[in-house]
């Protein structure tokens, strides 16, 4: 039976080292000026402690990770790179050596020189633990693991990319797109349906971050060290590694050495080659050409210009695999790919699948975000705030237990700077934390009546899911309508089910001002349902509920209206009339303290007043924005967030508000009648 | 020693080699011709385990070649094109190659090296041509193989080195009975060294035979008659040429039955002219749709 080091050659190994070796320096010269800038970046405030540490490991793990990609390729290109050139592998595979051998020798060289630049940092890292006093060696080793795995998934995917190819130019560009390939797709196509396909959101969740190491260990590294992270995802990647280096040896040994030059290298996957060139060509360089071109609108026009974009990446494809530029001979492919290709725009624009017609579980959703404007993206990440970073700084009525837990810096005896603050560098947030965040938060439903008032409206939307795609397309094609008259909003639906994840709905929209279509009419009013529900009005009450004492300052910023030159000029005259009251408006109105709780409350009544359809107009009819910073003295004076701004709009409907104004001599009735007909123009 | 056995090897659909057969004897020295794209190269990449064969097989004394390090140890190739890793200078050659060849000879080395006098702290890349084949066959040699696999070896040589390479094969062969397989297009010189000869022909071998045995396998006969040439059809002709009454005839076949056949013409003269192999080598694929034609522009 033949030994393991049967199957490998110092000759060749010393060999890559001997050649190679600038790489090595380099990626080691690297880790060195990493490790230095880990010590210079600590501040004299900081305190030494566990989370220290973890910050430590985990802050550059972005960079790292780029550096692990980097070097992963420029060690496997070079000790490859013979099988690139009918020269070089003649002379090489003339050698005494079997294919395992040479493939083994040559694997392990480039390997060395990816795996001690990570065993010299980990040495580092133990130094800098030592020297501070916070060694911890559980998510040091957690560090290694990670790393190892990482560098040995890219270096082993960065060999089977080389064996694949016969060409060392391709063999860089292939491992690149490799490494992105998936959730590049996956963005591509997200792309195509949510412009053809009615109800898809690209906001969805990205299923394929997952097969995009490079992207998710920089994003999710700092997780395993407390013992949160997906173990199951870092052995699935030195599975995968392994795997991909079984696969690279397999291909080592039926590589047919003549193909050396070639694009591809595997003759068998040229179809494979130049049909997924195509595609990506067609998706990516569509997407672009629709752009300069306008034609989002245009169904056919867009399946024209990405059957263009592909035919460009079909025939290069064909160029590239025949190093000819005579390839038209070959169009019969194309045709096929453009028959398909058409099937399928046509197939996602009538939706023949009932996309649109689909609604979640009820019984399953545990909250669900709504918005018909676009407005609250910021809600989407609290519905995963147990798994992604939220910035609490923007909700004014944070709840005192979260305030002290996340907003007390770690050493309050000396002034800390912001990564001294335990949250959001390590953790998120419980489960009970994230519903106290839900219920605080507008356009975030959880109460049994809200979530029934979202969903109802859903299922309305898509059991007329068909009239609503017709309707809205007629009508974004349609010039005859007068756009003064016709608004447009974005329904989206963001489910958050009970088992974590998240469903995106989106259905675009045109709605008229004075709807006469029973459809129209019934929406508008459901929509409305939604934002004037009780559970939406209590929030809103609630973020202005404040003692005035604690009100550090309250504006009321008009917005001025907006002229062109040319409507400037024509209202001059006009202006002359109003220049007083326009004067008047510049200015940021200051309440006075005396009057703060006053406001505040003819806020409150406005929103208790105002009927669903009011509210719902008025987030389109803004005309003024009202700006605060309230204090918390309550909290100490180290928390960072005792103090919190908070801004919200006033609408023509805010009549409390108004009436308080004119009441309190902070503007005359002229100025109101203004600012009312300027609503809407922010 | 070499057996090549029914060897087939395609291209992208393009035959480069068709049920090659090729047996070549211990310490013989084994010259492989044929037209440019016959699949010489191919099947000498096949020899020395470089590509994989579609079909068929190439031993070494029972052995396979491919896959097979210990029959790959005792071959020595060298290229038409030389690869040497660009960084280096003849001396890190020679160390790794004495790291990959255990029986790599020192020895031979020093005696050899005065021969070509080369420097051997200069990079390889700067080497010329024939400065490289120079180094290959002292790299070469010094592994004292047991088989050298050369793919026009002397192309870019100047006379002189190639007469010394060819006292330094000569010797190998005669010392070490070391196999040598050789192609080349200079007929001249294969017919001074090379004891057996093949002939490649679009992926086929359409000939092989001890060059001696060839040469007494195919004549030019020259011939005068009195009055009509007589029918001359019993002999195997692959070509012929009138001046006057006589007749020239390039004929194959055994020497002793041709000049029978010949001499029942009754002709009035009867000479037997021998022919070079460079003769042979254009009468051979005269027949095969490779002949010379007079071509002018």
């Amino acid at each position: 039976m033949k030994s393991a080091m049967s199957s490998f050659s110092k000759a060749l190994f010393y060999k890559n080292l001997q050649r190679f070796w600038p790489v090595l320096a380099a990626y080691l010269l690297f880790v060195l000026l990493y490790s230095y800038g880990l010590v210079n970046a600590i501040s004299p405030d900081t305190v030494f402690d566990q989370d220290f540490f973890l910050r430590l490991l985990f802050s550059g793990s972005e960079l790292l990770v780029l550096l692990v990609a980097l070097f992963s390729i420029l060690a496997a290109a070079p000790v490859f790179s013979y099988i690139h050139n009918s020269i070089a592998t003649a002379m090489m595979n003339a050698l005494p050596f079997d294919r395992k051998t040479m493939f083994f020798s040559n694997y392990l060289s480039g390997l060395f020189m990816v795996i001690i630049p990570i065993l010299v940092l980990f040495l580092c890292l133990v130094g800098i633990g030592l020297r501070y006093g916070v060694l911890e060696m559980e998510p040091l080793l957690v560090w290694l693991f990670a790393f190892a795995v990482l560098t040995l998934l890219l270096y082993s995917l960065a060999v089977c990319v080389g064996l694949i190819t016969g060409n060392i130019i391709a063999h860089l560009v292939f491992y690149g797109i490799a490494n992105f390939l998936v959730i590049s797709l996956e963005v591509l196509v997200k792309g195509f349906l949510s412009l053809f396909l009615y109800g898809f959101s690209f906001n969805s969740e990205y299923v394929s971050e997952i097969v995009t190491p490079a992207i998710y260990a920089s994003k999710e590294l700092y997780r395993y060290a407390n013992g949160n992270g997906q173990w199951g995802v870092w052995i699935a990647y030195l599975l995968t590694a392994v795997l991909l280096s079984g696969l690279a040896y397999y291909m080592y040994r039926q590589r047919k050495m003549e193909n050396a030059g070639d694009v591809i290298a595997i003759h068998k996957l040229n179809p494979v080659f130049k049909y997924g060139v195509t595609l990506c060509s067609s998706l990516a360089f569509g997407s672009i050409l629709m752009d300069v071109f306008n034609w989002q609108n245009f169904f056919a026009g867009a399946v024209a210009l990405f059957l263009f974009a592909g035919m460009v990446g079909y025939f290069v494809a064909e160029m590239l695999m025949q190093k000819t530029f005579r390839v038209w001979r070959t169009y019969k492919g194309f045709v096929v790919y453009a028959i398909i290709f058409v099937l399928v725009s046509i197939s996602v624009y009538n939706d023949w699948y009932g996309y649109a017609s689909r609604l979640p579980d009820a019984g399953q959703v545990e909250a669900v975000a709504f918005s018909d404007s676009g407005r609250y993206t910021f809600n989407v990440r609290l519905l995963e705030a147990d798994r992604t970073q939220v910035f609490m700084d923007q909700l004014i009525n944070l709840p005192d237990s979260l305030a002290i837990t996340y907003g007390t810096p770690l050493n309050p005896d000396r002034k800390s700077a912001y990564e001294s603050y335990k949250y959001p560098v390590m953790e998120n947030l419980s489960h009970e934390e994230m519903e106290s965040l839900w219920a605080i938060t507008p356009g975030i439903y959880t109460s049994d009546v809200g979530m029934e008032t979202v969903y109802s409206l859903h299922s309305f939307m898509a059991g007329h899911a068909r009239e609503l795609r017709d309707i809205y397309r007629q009508r974004q094609q349609d010039r005859s309508y007068n756009w003064d008259e016709l608004r447009r909003y974005t329904i989206s639906f963001v489910y958050r089910m009970e088992n974590g994840k998240l469903q995106h709905y989106d259905f675009p929209v045109f709605l008229p001002l004075y709807p006469r279509d029973d459809l129209d009419k019934q929406l508008l009013n459901q929509i409305a349902a939604i934002v004037g529900c009780q559970e939406e009005r209590s929030k809103l009450i609630d973020a202005v509920d404040w003692e005035k004492e604690n009100i550090r300052f309250l504006d009321v910023s008009f917005h001025l209206p907006r002229y062109t030159e040319w409507e400037k000029k024509m209202a001059a005259e006009f202006a002359e009339v109003r220049r007083p009251t326009m004067e008047v408006l510049e200015k940021p109105l200051e309440i006075k303290p005396e009057d703060r709780s006053d406001f505040l409350q003819a806020v409150q009544a406005d929103y208790r007043d105002m009927s669903d359809y009011e509210i719902l107009e008025a987030e389109l009819l803004a005309c003024a924005t009202v700006d605060m910073m309230v204090e918390f003295p309550h909290l100490p004076s180290f928390n960072r967030f005792r103090e919190r701004a908070y801004h919200f709009y006033l609408s023509p409907y805010n009549r409390h508000v108004f009436d308080f104004l004119l009441e309190r001599g902070y503007i005359d009735a002229e100025t109101v009648q203004l600012v009312k007909e300027n609503a809407g123009n922010r | 020693m070499i057996e090549v056995r029914d060897l087939c090897k395609t291209f992208d659909g393009f035959t480069a080699l068709d049920k090659v057969n090729i047996s070549v004897p211990k310490g013989s020295i084994y010259g492989i011709v044929g037209p440019n794209g016959s699949g010489k190269t191919t099947l000498i990449k096949h020899m020395v385990g470089i590509l994989i064969p579609d079909q068929g097989t190439i031993t070494v004394e029972g052995e396979d070649v491919f896959d097979n390090p210990a029959v790959k140890q005792r071959i020595a190739y060298i290229p038409d094109d030389i690869y040497f890793f660009p960084q280096d200078n003849l001396n890190d050659m020679l160390n790794f190659y004495r790291r990959v060849y255990p029986q790599f000879n020192m020895e031979r080395w020093e005696k050899i090296k005065p021969v070509f006098a080369l420097d051997e702290k200069r990079p390889l890349r700067r080497f010329s041509r024939g400065m490289k084949k120079h180094a290959a066959f002292m790299l070469s040699l010094s592994m004292m193989p047991d088989i050298l696999v050369l793919d026009e070896p002397m192309d870019g040589l100047d006379p002189v080195a190639r007469r010394k390479v060819w006292n330094l094969i000569f010797q190998d062969v005669a010392e070490r009975q070391t196999t040598v397989f050789v192609s080349s297009h200079n007929l001249r010189e294969l017919e001074d060294a090379c004891d057996h000869v093949g002939i490649l022909h679009k992926g086929q071998v359409v000939l092989q035979r001890a060059l001696d045995e060839l040469q007494n396998h195919i004549f030019k006969l020259q011939m005068a008659f009195h009055g009509d040439t007589p029918d001359y059809s019993t002999l195997n002709v692959l070509a012929e040429n009138r001046v006057g009454s006589v007749v020239q005839l390039v004929v194959r076949g055994e020497r002793e039955q041709v000049l029978q056949q010949a001499a029942a013409l009754e002709p009035l003269m009867l000479d037997v002219l021998p022919l070079s192999l460079e003769e042979i080598f254009i009468y051979e694929l005269g027949g095969l749709d490779y002949e010379i034609s007079n071509v002018i522009i």
